[in-house]
């Protein structure tokens, strides 16, 4: 039996300690909000926080996990980066399938809690692991740099 | 089969076609509202909602797509599938317009499939759009006209005196008012209005159609809610993966079962047989008739057009995905691989090389004029040779679908499946074949799906997940790996074109000579291998000689994003533009110089009612050619040619150019360019993309009309910019996104700027007919910036680097 700690939760969970955390995630503990595209780490949809550092959960194990805390799309926007990043998706109208965005929101979050103010390479560099198929990349772009700005209001209020 | 999707670029549709306006007819029923609150439609998203409490206010049906509260909220069923095109939301727009409430009064709710309910239950040919904007209307304007009815009849007033307003009927001389919740019980007893005859609102007084609205599934998607075909969970599932041969139509003869079924997880492990239930032709091409297809048709000489069947293969079902992956790691299966196994890439190569060395046999459209003589006459002439390669959909979420069959209470059999397909009507029919039992007893939930791009055209994964369920007895969730995903296409199909054209003395257009080798057998091309029309070039240029030849071809092809014209778009606005620089003429001036805005192709009859099937229409493209100029500097800015002698060596500056692509396709004009920059290590920047598009005069959501125009460039570009996929004994040689490498956030254009020119025109889809021009005018602008001409696809940038000076013919 593992305990895994997924959005302040302990959840037990007894599987193969080799399962990736993606799939512990969504057919054993229901959380579906994280995706699967690809298996190998090229895609992002899979894209959760481990210790608030995204990481690609296909690729992560259960057994890599033991003691961590877990973040998933289901719960970022309890956070003030996480929420702010939500906000900007939906002002900018960002999603068009919607399938990776997920991904993409726990990867620009990420990024937002080390670089508050992203420029174009950054935000090339840290959402490069990110693929969308339909091509919303341009609004990605715009709405990260919008959350940036909220946050930095914010921060500047605080 | 005429293709139904190549609408734009004057290819046939099936002419027999119901007009849908007589078919769609609001069903008022009987039904009184429940006390207790009965929700009226047990779809795909009430399971998913993890049993969302049903609604404490008790919800009326006025009409087949309207719901309406005692409290006077709105629910609106979204009949068409979604798959990211953004018709969950436009077309519930329409209705509501019409029914007069205010968009913050609706919820949409996903539909699921009823062929009695809701007519054109499609995603695909970019046709959602035109085939439904009206009847949707009078949907909406015939709910609006009965609760008016209702008002009036209490008041005692004529009709006429009322009118609506954002959800009320409102008696003009005395200002009195009711809400549609309290008319709605006893409009849903009213008999419905001629649908025809009903009253719609001027445009002008459009307070919800031509206003940007946000996707009404985005809170969900930002917040990881259940939504997508791969989030379905039904008690007592297990999890399936279908293993089928590498090699396309090769059959599984004996496997390794035993030893499967031993390892953790696993509940069973069995062969399935290929199973061909694929339902005959229907009253319109996306409905079934009865009974079976002809497999003749289908399978002349052996090629598989359409292949919407169940293929063989090994299933492994265990009590969670992750398993049946781990399981399927030992599986060995003895295949028959069949004659697909001799296919290769090189063989296809060489067989259009041998192909080019003779003349052409084959007529792909009407001679004009004297072409040989032309070209004798010629002061110019250029003989080039093209090429595109086969491309995978891709869609980021894989195939899937989940399954259920039972019994019902009769002891016959049913089945409920949830997935995403683009042609639900084919798949409940090809089900019911499949199971031999009626289509009433095929329950379709229609679940959001992470891309279609074509390739959920195919109800391939709802027959796999049927047939597994059928065979264990229990709900089954069967999800393909990217790898099945990739290797279990049916791709775009790959071409080679030899082009001559000969130019006079003043650079005028005078002759050309197209042979085209494409895939197919002697009586047809492949599934949507078939060559376009060669557009605006016909007729525009006198003397023309379009001919073909076809490989044959074992592997399945099909429609992808703007079929035909995705690859052809390429070849021939490419060859205009190398005409162009050959006459030294600009290439958005030689294109006003070629198309005659007096030469507008004739209507061919009605895509249904107020929808007509327009030809080509040179003043449109001529409209939008000579805006995409203005918008994008390209007359000032003069970057369209390659400065002479420039290359990366002697030149300190980065190397610039402007290209430009216009096309015509399901129904829409679209014209783009694009503006690079090459640096002295290679590395290349799109710096701008233009696009201007006509599809008529109304845009329903401005905002989602916007994201599918940068959404389609991006998807051109990343085609153009490193996708082939390539064929080894008849198997697919990628298998995900490292050998298969979708564009990424660097390599997109930072802007692209989205302009629609309005006309006086039909409104028409914007799925497709955005695509096409974004490849020619990629490559005709990395011309102009190193004078290399680059005529095969994909062009030589990968990771965003020019990796060669020298050419790729």
């Amino acid at each position: 039996m593992i305990t895994v700690n997924v959005n302040g939760e302990a959840r037990k969970v007894r599987l193969d300690p080799t399962t990736p955390l993606l799939w512990v995630l969504r057919d054993e503990l229901g959380l579906v909000g994280t995706k699967f595209g690809c298996g190998m780490a090229q895609c992002g949809a899979c894209t959760v926080h481990v210790d608030g550092i995204a990481v690609r959960s296909c690729q992560t194990l259960l057994e890599d996990i033991d003691g961590a805390h877990v973040t998933t799309i289901e719960a970022v926007g309890d956070t003030p980066v996480g929420a702010a990043v939500q906000e900007a998706w939906l002002d900018v109208d960002v999603p068009q399938c919607g399938y990776c965005q997920a991904g993409q929101i726990m990867s620009a979050a990420a990024m937002l809690t080390e670089v508050s103010v992203p420029t174009d390479a950054d935000i090339d560099g840290y959402m490069s692991g990110n693929i969308c198929r339909c091509g919303t990349y341009t609004r990605i772009r715009k709405a990260i740099k919008q959350a940036a700005h909220s946050l930095k209001g914010q921060g500047d209020k605080a | 089969m005429t293709h139904p999707f190549d609408l734009g670029a004057g290819g046939a549709v099936d002419k027999h076609q119901p007009d849908l306006s007589r078919r769609l007819f609001l069903k008022a029923t009987a039904m009184t509202a429940v006390g207790g609150g009965l929700m009226l439609s047990l779809g795909a998203c009430d399971l998913m909602d993890g049993g969302k409490a049903p609604s404490e206010v008790a919800m009326i049906p006025v009409g087949s797509h309207i719901m309406i509260a005692t409290d006077g909220s709105v629910t609106l069923l979204a009949p068409n599938p979604e798959i990211g095109q953004g018709v969950k939301t436009s077309l519930p727009m329409m209705i509501a317009e019409e029914l007069d409430v205010a968009w913050d009064q609706v919820t949409v709710e996903q539909a699921d499939l009823d062929t009695a309910a809701f007519q054109f239950q499609v995603a695909g040919g970019s046709l959602s759009t035109p085939m439904l904007s009206l009847a949707l209307r009078r949907v909406g304007a015939a709910a609006r006209q009965m609760l008016i009815s209702v008002a009036a009849d209490h008041w005692q007033v004529p009709a006429s005196d009322c009118v609506t307003d954002a959800g009320q009927v409102i008696h003009a001389p005395t200002g009195r008012r009711l809400g549609y919740g309290e008319l709605a019980a006893e409009a849903a007893k009213l008999p419905v209005p001629e649908l025809t005859e009903v009253p719609l609102k001027d445009s002008q007084d459009f307070r919800i159609v031509g206003k940007g609205v946000k996707g009404v599934d985005n809170p969900k998607i930002i917040t990881g809610a259940p939504l997508y075909g791969i989030d379905v969970s039904v008690p007592g599932m297990a999890y399936a993966v279908f293993v089928k041969c590498p090699t396309y139509g090769g059959k599984a003869l004996s496997a390794n079962l035993r030893e499967i079924k031993a390892l953790p997880g696993v509940q069973d492990a069995f062969l399935v047989e290929e199973n061909d239930s694929r339902p005959s032709a229907g009253a319109g091409w996306w409905l079934a008739g009865d009974g079976k297809a002809d497999p003749s048709w289908w399978n002349a000489e052996g090629l598989n057009n359409w292949p919407d069947m169940l293929m063989s293969g090994v299933a492994i079902v265990a009590d969670s995905w992750w398993q049946t992956q781990k399981a399927r790691e030992s599986l060995e299966v003895v295949w028959d691989e069949g004659r697909a196994g001799d296919q290769s890439s090189e063989g296809f190569d060489a067989q259009a090389e041998a192909f080019f060395a003779d003349p052409p046999k084959e007529v792909r459209w009407p001679e004009l004029g004297d072409v040989d003589q032309a070209l004798k006459e010629s002061s110019d002439i250029i003989d080039v040779e093209y090429r595109f390669p086969f491309l995978a959909h891709a869609t980021l979420e894989p195939q899937t679908a989940t399954a259920s069959v039972t019994r019902d209470t009769d002891g016959t059999m049913k089945v409920e499946v949830w997935s995403g397909p683009q042609l639900p009507a084919i798949a409940q029919a090809t089900i019911a074949n499949m199971l031999a039992i009626p289509e009433e007893k095929v329950t379709l939930h229609l679940t959001r799906a992470g891309g279609g791009f074509g390739r959920r055209l195919l109800c391939d994964s709802l027959l796999e997940a049927v047939w597994i369920s059928k065979i264990v007895g229990k709900p089954i969730k069967l999800l393909w790996s990217r790898e099945d995903d990739t290797q279990h296409d049916f791709y775009r199909p790959g071409g080679y074109h030899r082009l001559k054209g000969g130019l006079d003395r003043d650079g005028k257009a005078l002759a050309f000579d197209n042979h085209f080798v494409g895939f197919g057998g002697d009586k047809a091309f492949s599934n949507a291998a078939d060559s376009s029309s060669p557009g605006y070039l016909y007729g525009n240029i006198p003397n023309m000689r379009y001919k073909a030849s076809k490989i044959p071809l074992y592997i399945p092809t099909g429609s992808m994003r703007a079929p035909m014209s995705n690859s052809h778009g390429f070849v021939f606005e490419s060859f205009v533009d190398e005409l162009a620089h050959k006459a030294a003429i600009d290439p958005i001036s030689f294109r006003l110089n070629m198309i005659d805005p007096t030469k507008e192709a004739p209507s061919w009859g009605n895509l249904t009612d107020g929808v007509p099937l327009t030809g080509f229409n040179p003043t449109r493209m001529r409209a939008i050619l000579e805006l995409v100029a203005e918008r994008s500097g390209w007359h000032q800015k003069k970057l369209y040619g390659p400065k002479q002698g420039q290359t990366a060596e002697n030149n300190n500056q980065p190397r610039r150019g402007m290209g430009v692509g216009c096309y015509f396709s399901h129904m829409g004009y679209f014209a783009e360019v694009v503006e690079l920059t090459i640096d002295r290590d290679n590395s290349v920047t799109i710096e701008a993309v233009w696009v201007v598009g006509d599809i008529g005069r109304q845009i329903i959501n401005p905002l989602n009309a916007e994201n599918m125009v940068q959404g389609s460039v991006i998807d051109g570009l990343g085609q153009a910019m490193g996708l082939e996929v390539t064929f080894e004994g008849g198997a697919a040689q990628q298998s995900n996104f490292h050998d298969y490498p979708l564009i990424r956030m660097a390599q997109s254009p930072k802007e692209i700027d989205v302009h629609f020119h309005i006309t006086d025109n039909t409104t028409t889809g914007l799925g497709e007919p955005a695509l096409p021009p974004i490849l020619p005018a990629l490559a005709n602008a990395l011309y102009a910036a190193t004078g290399t001409r680059y005529r095969k696809l994909p062009l030589p940038i990968v990771d965003g680097v020019l990796e060669t000076d020298g050419g790729n013919s």
